[in-house]
């Protein structure tokens, strides 16, 4: 008699003798299938063994048109299983601002995870009885850990979470650029690689300052080069006082905008409900939303036409999915985040194809910007102008590991 | 060179060789980087579905059991029917067909033909692609009964493709939920008593009043109120007490009931009103301590919204049934999640019934209750390998077999089989 921590692997590729009765005793369910000639997948152990750190070197690269030069310096989590299942996400100090921070993520992790099963997610992020707020760290567990459960069965996490699309129409979204010109060119340069549709994150002046008549400025010229057809989004990043927001809100409304993005700071609860039943452009908000548990408060009020979210600030992928469901049983659309980096890309994307409340797919400008040596994969758009979406599994943008190692700093544990 | 029609389980099975790992490189570059890095992953089979199609079993003669249904129809009753969709590689996704209330809005009995035209030859994973009722071209018809037949088959089948219940994609939160025992209509003050003793010596540590229906639809609050005492005093004082009057009281009973089920620490009011009577609810919910919850009447995802925005619940309640299967009812779950409601879903039926609530509800972090049918083994079949019962502690504990991970006896189910439909 085999001993009873014989794995499931060695008993299925035993032949089907008396063996089989041992096999059904210690998976009944898996034994039934076999018996009636199916085949279901055999799960690895998901069991995590390790969790670790890669710093990549510092990088430097040129400023895209318009843009800031760019200076990296990136962080990948790891999350491994004892079969040798590696889930990733990306580590970084978003905004320098220690609310959106996940960079004490290993010490957090290393604590929480090493020997449970990756398949027990949610327990390990859910913060629905948390006093202390939404933790970052447990986004970047959340994400690296739907990452291994696609790996296991094989299929990109969209999958799982329930596939309604293929492909999400993308819209192009602008840097911060900084004069007209730099947007009617970008607008054109846009067009030329094939989307339909454009959001303008509109110019900072020295200071953070903003100049809402320069904005307004800038709203035109590219509605006129992107002609009456291109859907047109609009995003302030919440810089506006409640007067400025309704004047850009106005000429948004006659320029036949589709949304009207983080308007006024996410706290001015009373203008953003003002806002919302004074204009027609869609007020959509939700980016600076700290927990899945905050957004009630914006559909009580009608502070919100259409939700957004950043998987990073409520929990990862499954905190997302429970914002967009949300969204979706108000009949509201949702439109994630879906800025920065190919595994932020990722996240967000899994979400909208398996919404059916969501139009849009948010590419980095220009597109390109989020390809990396160490990925094997690059996101872009179909001839349609919609991005298909990824077939490799889990999160589906796969590590090239040898770049990756080429361009380590050290790998922390 | 093995070609392009080679399937992946050829390829994994030849040995590696360097022009088989060409080939898988192209095919599928994924799996060959996994492979190159010693990892073997779960080999999906093809999920294309092939086939749906009912299976009807006999009538069937049973007996009501000692604290059974007060108004069951005596003697036979008609036989089960269970939907089944298959995929190319044999994999079998089921859910109960049924006429629920004897109701054209809650019976699922046509689908087979609606099943028919939608899904051979789609994906099971397209799952909520091929349920989703958010376009309004779909929704202005009220939500389709048979989607949710059709997104539980497939929820069944995504799991057993991977070796997986249910719960675990849908991301396990816990392993085994409490239960409490959920009486049937019951007739007299002493049934309830007797019904209570008798789950506390199964070892139920919590207990749902269905109060006594009285002929021709009437009912009798003053009788519920001697229930509603006689259970807390069989209980004692410890003993969660639910209570569930499905909607039958007017606004001045439920407030008269609902005052006593404070004053006696009832943890539920559930359907203290008519569904449609928000104004009555809101008051309700004000007025009273004792939690009220509803949802189990609401047809559709869509139309819990002025229940949360006007306050007319505490507590949200789905039956995936009418909202669109195992898909929507977790949209309602993470819903109230996000209003920081709990959720208690309704667990009533069938095993299958059972199961596609139970997988929700070990995926929710906002759910105390795993509702079973009294008596404790009602739900047992003989087609049926799996029983719904309680631990010691008075959990039920998540099913360990893929999909909705309560198995067929096939053996059974074809000799008590009357007809297939296809």
């Amino acid at each position: 008699m085999p001993e009873p921590n014989l794995s499931r692997r060695k008993l299925l590729s035993a032949t089907a003798g008396a063996l089989t009765a041992f096999s059904a005793a210690g998976d009944p369910g898996r034994a039934a299938a076999q018996a009636v000639g199916i085949q279901s997948g055999d799960l690895p152990d998901l069991t995590i063994k390790e969790v670790k750190v890669y710093v990549l070197k510092p990088e430097e690269a040129p400023a895209p048109a318009g843009g800031n030069p760019i200076r990296r310096s990136e962080q990948y989590c790891s999350i491994v299983t004892n079969s040798g299942i590696e889930g990733n996400y990306v580590l970084s100090n978003r905004y320098s601002h220690s609310n959106w921070s996940n960079l004490g993520w290993l010490a957090y992790a290393k604590r929480a995870l090493a020997g449970k099963n990756a398949l027990r997610l949610p327990e390990f992020t859910n913060q629905f009885h948390s006093a202390v707020g939404q933790l970052s760290y447990a986004s970047a567990m959340n994400n690296c850990l739907w990452d291994i459960l696609g790996k296991a069965v094989n299929l990109p996490v969209y999958r799982i979470l329930g596939a309604y699309r293929e492909r999400v129409r993308a819209y192009a979204s602008s840097q911060h650029l900084r004069t007209v010109e730099d947007f009617v060119a970008d607008v054109k340069h846009a067009r030329s690689q094939g989307f339909t549709a454009y959001k303008i994150h509109p110019p900072w002046l020295a200071g953070n300052e903003v100049n809402y008549k320069l904005d307004i400025e800038v709203a035109k010229a590219v509605r006129k080069t992107g002609g009456d057809d291109m859907a047109l989004l609009f995003d302030r990043v919440g810089a506006y006082t409640r007067l400025e927001a309704m004047k850009v809100g106005r000429a948004l409304d006659e320029l036949d905008y589709v949304s009207f993005e983080d308007c006024l700071p996410t706290d001015d609860l009373e203008g953003l409900a003002e806002l919302v039943k004074a204009l027609d452009v869609p007020i959509t908000m939700g980016e600076f939303i700290l927990s899945p548990y905050d957004y009630a408060k914006y559909i009580r009020y009608g502070a919100l036409d259409e939700v957004r979210f950043i998987v990073d600030n409520l929990g990862g992928i499954t905190g997302g999915m429970k914002v967009a469901q949300l969204a979706e049983c108000f009949g509201m659309l949702c439109q994630p985040h879906n800025w920065g980096n190919l595994l932020d890309h990722a996240v967000h994307f899994h979400c909208e194809l398996a919404m059916p409340n969501n139009v849009w797919f948010e590419m980095t400008q220009p597109m390109g910007i989020t390809d990396r040596p160490y990925f094997k994969d690059q996101l872009r758009i179909d001839q349609d102008g919609y991005v298909p979406a990824p077939r490799k599994p889990g999160l589906g943008y796969e590590f090239d590991y040898n770049a990756l190692h080429n361009m380590l700093d050290r790998v922390e544990t | 060179m093995s070609g392009k029609k080679g399937s992946r389980r050829d390829f994994l099975g030849a040995a590696a060789a360097a022009p088989a790992w060409g080939a898988v490189a192209l095919a599928d570059p994924g799996r060959a980087a996994a492979q190159a890095a010693g990892l073997r992953r779960s080999d999906l089979p093809d999920l294309t579905i092939k086939q749906v199609k009912v299976v009807v079993l006999k009538a069937e003669q049973r007996r009501t059991p000692a604290n059974g249904e007060a108004n069951a129809p005596p003697g036979g009753r008609p036989g089960e029917k269970f939907a089944a969709i298959v995929t190319n590689s044999g994999i079998e996704g089921n859910y109960v067909l049924t006429d629920r209330y004897f109701h054209p809005n809650w019976s699922n009995l046509g689908w087979l033909d609606y099943a028919k035209a939608a899904l051979p030859g789609k994906s099971a994973l397209d799952l909520p692609a091929l349920t989703s009722q958010w376009r309004p071209s779909l929704r202005r018809y009220g939500q389709l009964s048979y989607a949710a037949a059709v997104d539980n088959c497939c929820w069944d089948i995504l799991g057993k493709a991977v070796g997986l219940p249910v719960y675990r994609m849908l991301g396990a939160y816990r392993e085994r939920v409490r239960a409490y025992a959920s009486s049937q209509h019951l007739r007299t003050v002493e049934d309830f008593v007797a019904d209570v003793k008798h789950a506390m010596s199964d070892g139920f540590t919590a207990y749902k009043i269905h109060p006594p229906a009285g002929p021709g639809g009437t009912h009798d609050y003053k009788l519920d109120m001697d229930v509603i005492q006689a259970v807390r005093q069989t209980g004692g004082d410890d003993m969660p007490l639910m209570y569930d009057p499905v909607g039958a009281l007017t606004r001045d009973e439920a407030m008269k009931v609902g005052r006593l089920l404070d004053q006696l620490r009832y943890v539920s009011f559930e359907d203290a009103l008519p569904t449609k009577d928000i104004d009555g609810l809101v008051e309700l919910a004000a007025a009273l301590d004792v939690p009220v919850t509803m949802g189990e009447f609401l047809p559709s995802i869509y139309d819990y919204v002025p229940y949360i925005l006007r306050g007319a619940l505490d507590e949200v309640r789905f039956i995936v049934d009418n909202v669109g299967g195992i898909t929507s009812g977790m949209k309602v779950a993470r819903m109230a999640e996000c209003f920081n409601m709990m959720c208690q879903p309704h667990n009533w039926g069938t095993t299958l019934d059972h199961a596609v609530h139970f997988h929700c509800e070990l995926a929710m972090p906002n759910n105390v209750w795993f509702e079973m049918t009294q008596p404790m083994g009602i739900t047992d079949r003989p087609y049926f390998k799996d029983k719904i019962r309680i631990d010691k502690d008075g959990y039920v504990p998540a099913p360990v077999k893929p999909g909705l991970g309560y198995e067929f006896d096939r053996g059974v189910l074809d000799n008590m089989t009357l007809r297939v439909e296809s």
